[in-house]
C-alpha cells in the first residue's frame, strides 16, 4: 500500500474563518495524544496477527467544532486471511458528536507495523492531516444530524 | 484531559454462557455499591409464606423430618420403586429449569440496567435542578462553595423526585414479578412538571409500554449505546420480548416442583430440589432486593426518611399464590392516595367483597389516583362503577357529584382526555393512554426543548442539552421529532457560536438555518421528515427557535461590546492603563473569552428573573395564539430576514431561473448519458443472477434545479453559478439501487466481500457509508462488515468516511445502506442497498406519505382519482395522534419486515385502533400494486 499516495488523496479542506483558532486549540492535543499512541504502539503493537485495538481519547477543545470525544486508534485487519493481511495495521481517526451517540471515522494510514509507525513518526504532516480529518468528520456529523 | 491508552477488546462483548455469572448489581453514583449488592443470606428472612428465603426451607427442610408419617409404612424396595417412577419427571423438570436459566439471566441483566439507568437519571435530575434552582435558604455567596447535596433540593422538587423514585421502584419490582420489562425513563420530560404530573406521566409511559408501543432507547441503553447494540446483536431483544413467558414458565416450574414434593411426601420420599430453578429464582429475588435497596438508597439521598416502611421498598414475596398481572398504573404498588371512605360507607362494618368486586375496586381506586384522588374533588362515590360494586359498598345508586369536576392537577386539566381515560375500564385504558400520552409528551418535549435551549444558552452548555432534547424528541414519536431537532441543532449551533463571539460561524449556521427553512418550502423531494416539517407543530417550533436564536445573536453582539468594555474595566482595576490601540491588540481569544463570560453572566442574570414555568407558559401561550398560517409565515419571514442579514441588507440575488434550469437540464443530460455506463460498472461487480436487481436513475432536471436554488439561497453556492460548481454540488446525480435477493447473514457476507474486493481493486470508489436503520431495527451491515469495507478503501488509497450511531437511526424506520460513490467521469452518485421485502415496503408506504402531505396521486386521471379516493379519505380522516401512531406502525413494519428478510419469525405489528383497515400494510400493498397497474394502463 502506498501510504504517501493515500495521504495525497485526502482533499484539502475548505475551511471557514474559525479554522485557524480551531487548529490552534486542537494541535497540542493531537500532538500529545499521537505521541502517547506511538509510544504504546512501539511497545505493544505486534508485527503479525491480531491485537486489541490501541487508542487514545481526548475531548474536543474547540467550542466551534461539533464534536465531543476524539479517538485516535490503531486497529488490526478485519479480514486477515493472508499473511500480508495478518501484518496489516490501520490508523483511524474517530470523532464523536458532543452527546457521544453518533460518530464518524476515517482511516488515514494502512500498512505493516514499520511503515505505519514511520508515517506516524513524521509528525508535522500527519498532525495536520489528523486535524483536517477531525474538522472534516465533525462537519460531516453536523450535516448528517441536521438532515 | 490526560490522554490514556485503552486496550479495547477487538471482538465485542461475548454472548453470555449458561454458567452462572454474578447477579446484576445496581451501581448508583454517590452510593455504596456494597449495600445494593448485599448477599441474600445476610438479609433477615421474613416470615411471609412462599418467600424465597423459605423456599430454601421447602427444598432443604431443617425443622422437618425427611419423611412424613406415611413414610414409616413404606419399605425400602417400595421407596426405591417410587423414586424410580419419578426420575423421569424430575429429569424433565430439571431440563426445563436449565433451559430457562440463561434467559432469566439475560432478562434480569437488562432489567437491572434499566432500573440502574432510571434511578441514576432521577438523581442526575436532582443535581441539575439543584444547579439551576439553588435552595433559597442558602445564602448566595455560599452557593458555589457547598458541595452538591441532593438533600439541599427545594422541598417541592425533593418531594417530587422521591415520589418518582418510589414509583420507579414499585413499577420495576412489579414488572419483575409479571415478567415485563420496565419503561425507560427519560427525565427531560419531567423538569417542567410537578409531583403529581410527573407520577401521572410515569404511568402514561408504562401505559405506552403496556400498549406495545416500542420504546426507543436512543442509545440510552443500560450503560451505553454500544452496550445496547451488543444486546440487540446478541438477540437479547428477543429474550426481552419473551420475558413474560419466562416468568410464567418459572412460576409453572415452581408450582410443579411443589406438587412433585407433595407427592413425594405422600410416598415417603424426601423432597427434591431443582438447582437451576433455585438459581433462577434466587437471581430474580436478588435483583428484586437490589432494586428495592437501590430505590431506598436514592430515596434517602433525596432526603427521604422512613423508607423501610414505604411499600415500594419493603420485602415482599417473589412468587405469590395468585399473582396479579396488573400494571402498577392499575393500582398495584403505586404511591397510592388512600381512599377515604369516611362519610361514604355506613359505619365501620368490614367489607366482604368477591374477587371480581375487589378487582373493580382496585381499578376504581386507581382511577382516583390518576385524578390525584381527593385533591381532584372526586371521591369514591363519584366514580362510575358497576351496580354490583356500588351495592357491595353500600353507596347510594344515584349520587351526583357534589363538587364540580375541577381537577387540581394541571397536567390533567390541560388534557381532559386523561380525565376520561382514568375512568375507563383497565383493558381499554392502555390504548387511550397511549393516544393521549403522545400528545402530552409531544407538548412536554416541545416545552422542554425550547425552555432548555434558552436556559442552557445561559450556561454555555447549549449543545449538550439540545442534543438531549433531540434525543427526547426522537424517542417519543414524530410529533416531537419531525425534523425540528435538525433546526434546533442549527439554531443551537448558531446561538453557541454567537455566544462565543464567533460571528463568522454564527453566520454560517444562520445560512444553514435559512437554507433548511428554504428546503422545507421548496424541495418537496426531500425525505419524508423534511416534508413533515411543513406541518403546523413543526412550523411553530421552527419559528420559535429561530426567533430565539435571533435574540441570542443580538445578545451576543451586545456581549461582544461588553467584552471590550470589560477588558477596559479590568485594565482600570488592575491599574494598567491600556490604550484603545493596545486593547485592539488583545488576542481574539481573550476578547472572546471576556465576551463569553459577559454574555453568560448577562443571560444568566436575565434568565434568573424568569422561572421555567413562566417560560413554558409563555411558549405555550404564544404557540396557542398562532394559527397554522401565522406560524408558517413567521418561519418564512425569519428565513427571509436571515437571508437579508446575511447578504448585508438584501436577499442574496438569485441568478436567472432560466439559467439554473439550463444548467440543470445539461447536468441531467450528462447524468443520463453516463447512467448506462454506471449501471454496467455496478453490474460487473454485482451480477444480477447472483445478487439481485440493479436499478438506476439520473437525477431529473426539476430536482436538480430545486437543489441548486436551495443551495444558492443558503449561500452554499455562488449566485453567479457555473456548470462545474453546480456539478460538484449535486451529490446524487446518478442513483443506483441494488435490491438484494439474499439478505440472510450469508448473503450479506457475500455482498460485503464482493464490495470490499471491488473497492480494493478500485473498481468502485466508495467515499462514504451510511448504514440507516429504524429504531430497534436491524441494519443491513454489521460494524465489522463496515470496518472491512473501510479497510478495503484504505488499502486502495481512497479515504472513506463512515457514519455510525444515532444519526443512522431513522424514526420513520427507513432501513437501507447508502453509499456515496464516485462514478467514472467523476460524477457523484448515491448507491442504495436493501432487500426485496424492504424495497417493496418502501414503495408501498410512500402512498401514505404522499397522501398525508396532500400530493395529488391522480396525475390528472379521473380513474386514478376515483381509485385512490378511499385511501385518501382514510389518511385525511386521521387525527394528529393517529397519524403519529400510524407512523410508528410503519416504523415497526420496517423492523418486522427486516426480521423476515433475516429469516427470523416475527409477529407483524398491529394496526393502531381507530385507523382505517385500508391502511393496514397488506391492504396498502394491494392498493399500491393496483394503483401502479392502473397508472401503467393509463399511460
Amino acid at each position: 500500500m502506498d501510504i504517501q499516495a493515500m495521504s495525497d488523496r485526502i482533499p484539502p479542506q475548505s475551511l471557514g474563518s474559525h479554522v485557524q483558532d480551531s487548529s490552534n486549540a486542537m494541535s497540542p492535543l493531537v500532538q500529545k495524544n499521537l505521541k502517547t499512541l506511538l509510544e504504546a504502539a512501539h511497545k505493544q503493537l505486534p508485527e503479525f496477527g491480531t491485537f486489541p485495538v490501541l487508542s487514545t481519547t481526548f475531548q474536543n477543545p474547540d467550542p466551534h467544532l461539533y464534536a465531543g470525544k476524539i479517538n485516535l486508534m490503531i486497529e488490526p485487519a478485519i479480514d486477515a486471511k493472508t499473511e500480508e493481511q495478518q501484518r496489516k495495521r490501520y490508523f483511524k481517526v474517530q470523532v464523536e458528536t458532543p452527546s457521544g451517540q453518533s460518530h464518524a471515522s476515517q482511516i488515514l494510514i494502512g500498512g505493516d507495523k514499520n511503515s505505519l509507525l514511520k508515517s506516524l513518526d513524521e509528525q508535522a504532516p500527519i498532525e495536520t492531516q489528523i486535524a483536517d480529518t477531525i474538522q472534516s468528520l465533525a462537519q460531516r456529523l453536523a450535516e448528517e444530524e441536521m438532515r | 484531559m490526560n490522554p490514556h491508552i485503552n486496550s479495547q477488546p477487538f471482538i465485542p462483548r461475548p454472548q453470555p454462557t449458561s454458567s452462572s455469572p454474578p447477579p446484576p448489581a445496581i451501581y448508583l453514583p454517590q452510593t455504596t455499591p456494597t449495600q445494593s449488592a448485599e448477599p441474600q443470606q445476610t438479609r433477615p428472612v421474613t416470615p411471609m409464606p412462599l418467600h424465597l428465603g423459605e423456599w430454601e426451607f421447602i427444598t432443604q427442610p431443617k425443622n422437618q423430618p425427611a419423611t412424613t408419617s406415611t413414610s414409616a409404612q413404606n419399605t425400602a424396595p417400595a421407596l426405591l420403586q417410587n423414586e424410580a417412577a419419578q426420575m423421569g419427571q424430575i429429569q424433565t423438570l430439571n431440563e426445563r429449569a436449565e433451559a430457562l436459566k440463561p434467559h432469566v439471566e439475560v432478562v434480569s441483566e437488562v432489567e437491572a440496567g434499566i432500573v440502574q439507568y432510571n434511578l441514576s437519571q432521577l438523581m442526575q435530575m436532582g443535581v441539575t435542578t439543584l444547579q439551576q434552582q439553588p435552595n433559597p435558604n442558602i445564602p448566595a455567596p455560599l452557593q458555589s462553595l457547598i458541595p452538591v447535596n441532593l438533600k439541599n433540593l427545594p422541598a417541592e422538587e425533593s418531594q417530587k423526585l422521591r415520589a418518582m423514585v418510589e414509583e420507579e421502584t414499585a413499577q420495576a419490582r412489579d414488572d419483575l414479578r409479571a415478567g415485563r420489562m420496565s419503561a425507560v425513563l427519560d427525565t427531560q420530560d419531567y423538569y417542567a412538571l410537578g409531583r403529581e404530573e410527573s407520577l401521572a406521566l410515569m404511568r402514561v409511559q408504562q401505559g405506552l409500554q403496556e400498549a406495545g408501543i416500542p420504546k426507543n432507547f436512543n442509545g440510552k441503553s443500560p450503560t451505553s449505546e454500544a452496550e445496547l447494540r451488543s444486546l440487540q446483536t446478541l438477540g437479547y431483544v428477543e429474550e426481552v420480548a419473551s420475558a413474560r413467558s419466562i416468568n410464567q414458565e418459572l412460576q409453572a416450574l415452581y408450582s410443579e416442583q411443589q406438587q412433585l414434593n407433595q407427592q413425594r411426601a405422600e410416598m415417603g420420599l424426601p423432597p427434591v430440589e431443582l438447582p437451576a430453578l433455585t438459581e433462577s429464582l434466587q437471581r430474580m429475588e436478588t435483583l428484586d432486593h437490589q432494586i428495592a435497596e437501590a430505590g431506598k438508597e436514592v430515596y434517602e439521598l433525596l432526603g427521604g426518611f422512613g423508607s423501610d416502611y414505604r411499600p415500594a421498598f419493603s420485602e415482599k414475596p417473589l412468587i405469590a399464590e395468585e399473582q396479579s398481572q396488573q400494571r402498577p398504573s392499575q393500582g398495584q404498588n403505586t404511591v397510592t392516595i388512600p381512599i377515604n371512605l369516611t362519610g361514604i360507607l355506613p359505619g365501620d362494618a368490614p367489607l366482604s367483597l368477591t374477587q371480581s368486586q375487589t378487582d373493580e375496586l382496585i381499578r376504581v381506586n386507581d382511577s382516583l389516583n390518576l385524578l390525584q384522588g381527593n385533591k381532584s374533588g372526586l371521591s369514591l362515590k363519584d366514580v362510575p362503577m358497576s351496580e354490583d360494586l356500588r351495592n357491595a359498598l353500600n353507596i347510594p345508586p344515584e349520587v351526583a357529584p357534589t363538587t364540580p369536576f375541577t381537577p387540581f392537577n394541571p397536567f390533567v386539566s390541560t388534557q381532559t382526555a386523561i380525565d376520561r381515560i382514568a375512568l375507563l375500564p383497565a383493558e381499554e385504558r392502555a390504548q387511550s393512554v397511549a393516544d393521549a400520552g403522545k400528545r402530552i409528551i409531544g407538548e412536554s418535549v416541545h416545552q422542554s426543548a425550547v425552555t432548555k435551549a434558552l436556559g442552557e444558552a445561559a450556561n454555555n452548555s447549549l449543545m449538550g442539552h439540545l442534543t438531549n432534547a433531540k434525543n427526547v424528541s426522537s424517542g417519543y414519536g414524530e410529533l416531537a421529532t419531525l425534523n425540528t431537532e435538525a433546526t434546533t441543532e442549527v439554531a443551537a449551533l448558531a446561538a453557541q457560536a454567537a455566544i462565543y463571539g464567533n460571528h463568522a460561524q454564527a453566520m454560517d449556521m444562520l445560512r444553514a438555518a435559512a437554507g433548511y427553512t428554504t428546503d422545507m418550502r421548496t424541495d418537496n423531494s426531500k425525505l419524508e421528515q423534511f416534508e413533515l416539517d411543513l406541518r403546523f407543530a413543526s412550523a411553530q417550533l421552527v419559528s420559535d427557535l429561530l426567533i430565539g436564536t435571533t435574540e441570542l445573536i443580538g445578545g451576543a453582539a451586545i456581549a461582544k461590546q461588553l467584552g471590550k468594555a470589560t477588558a477596559n474595566n479590568v485594565a482600570k482595576q488592575t491599574g494598567r492603563n491600556i490604550a484603545q490601540a493596545e486593547l485592539a491588540n488583545l488576542s481574539q481569544s481573550s476578547l472572546e473569552r471576556l465576551a463569553r463570560e459577559e454574555a453568560s453572566s448577562i443571560l444568566r442574570n436575565q434568565l434568573s428573573k424568569v422561572t421555567k414555568a413562566d417560560m413554558a407558559q409563555q411558549t405555550r401561550s404564544s404557540l396557542a395564539s398562532l394559527t397554522q398560517q401565522q406560524a408558517k409565515a413567521q418561519g418564512e419571514a425569519f428565513a427571509e430576514a436571515a437571508k437579508k442579514v446575511l447578504s448585508g441588507g438584501t436577499a442574496a440575488p438569485r441568478p436567472n431561473e432560466d439559467a439554473i434550469k439550463a444548467i440543470a437540464q445539461n447536468l441531467n443530460s450528462e447524468y443520463s448519458q453516463s447512467m448506462q455506463r454506471a449501471l454496467q460498472e455496478m453490474q460487473s461487480v454485482f451480477p444480477e443472477e447472483q445478487f439481485g436487481t440493479l436499478l438506476g436513475r439520473p437525477k431529473d432536471p426539476t430536482s436538480i434545479a430545486d437543489k441548486l436554488g436551495t443551495k444558492i439561497d443558503a449561500g452554499k453556492l455562488p449566485a453567479n453559478l457555473d456548470y462545474d460548481a453546480a456539478r460538484s454540488a449535486i451529490g446524487d446525480g446518478i442513483g443506483t439501487r441494488l435490491v438484494l435477493k439474499d439478505t440472510s447473514p450469508q448473503g450479506i457476507d457475500q455482498f460485503t466481500d464482493t464490495l470490499a474486493d471491488a473497492i480494493r481493486t478500485r473498481q468502485l470508489n466508495v467515499t462514504e457509508i451510511n448504514n440507516y436503520r429504524g429504531p430497534n431495527g436491524t441494519a443491513y451491515l454489521s460494524e465489522p462488515q463496515i470496518s472491512k469495507l473501510q479497510q478495503a478503501a484504505a488499502d486502495a488509497g481512497t479515504p472513506m468516511k463512515v457514519l455510525s450511531g444515532n444519526s443512522a437511526v431513522k424514526p420513520s424506520g427507513y432501513t437501507t445502506t447508502q453509499m456515496n460513490i464516485t462514478h467514472p467521469g467523476g460524477i457523484s452518485g448515491e448507491f442504495q442497498v436493501r432487500g426485496s421485502l424492504i424495497n417493496e415496503l418502501a414503495e408501498q408506504e410512500h402512498i401514505f406519505y404522499d397522501l398525508a402531505k396532500g400530493k395529488d396521486l391522480s396525475k390528472g386521471h379521473p380513474e386514478l382519482r376515483e381509485f385512490i379516493q378511499p385511501t385518501k379519505d382514510a389518511v385525511e380522516s386521521m387525527s394528529e395522534a393517529q397519524q403519529i401512531m400510524y407512523r410508528e406502525y410503519l416504523s415497526q413494519t420496517y423492523s418486522h419486515t427486516r426480521q423476515l428478510e433475516l429469516g427470523i419469525p416475527h409477529p407483524p405489528p398491529k394496526l393502531p385502533e381507530g385507523i382505517s383497515p385500508l391502511l393496514e400494510i397488506e391492504n396498502l400493498s394491494k392498493t399500491y400494486h393496483d394503483y401502479s397497474s392502473l397508472k401503467q394502463q393509463l399511460k
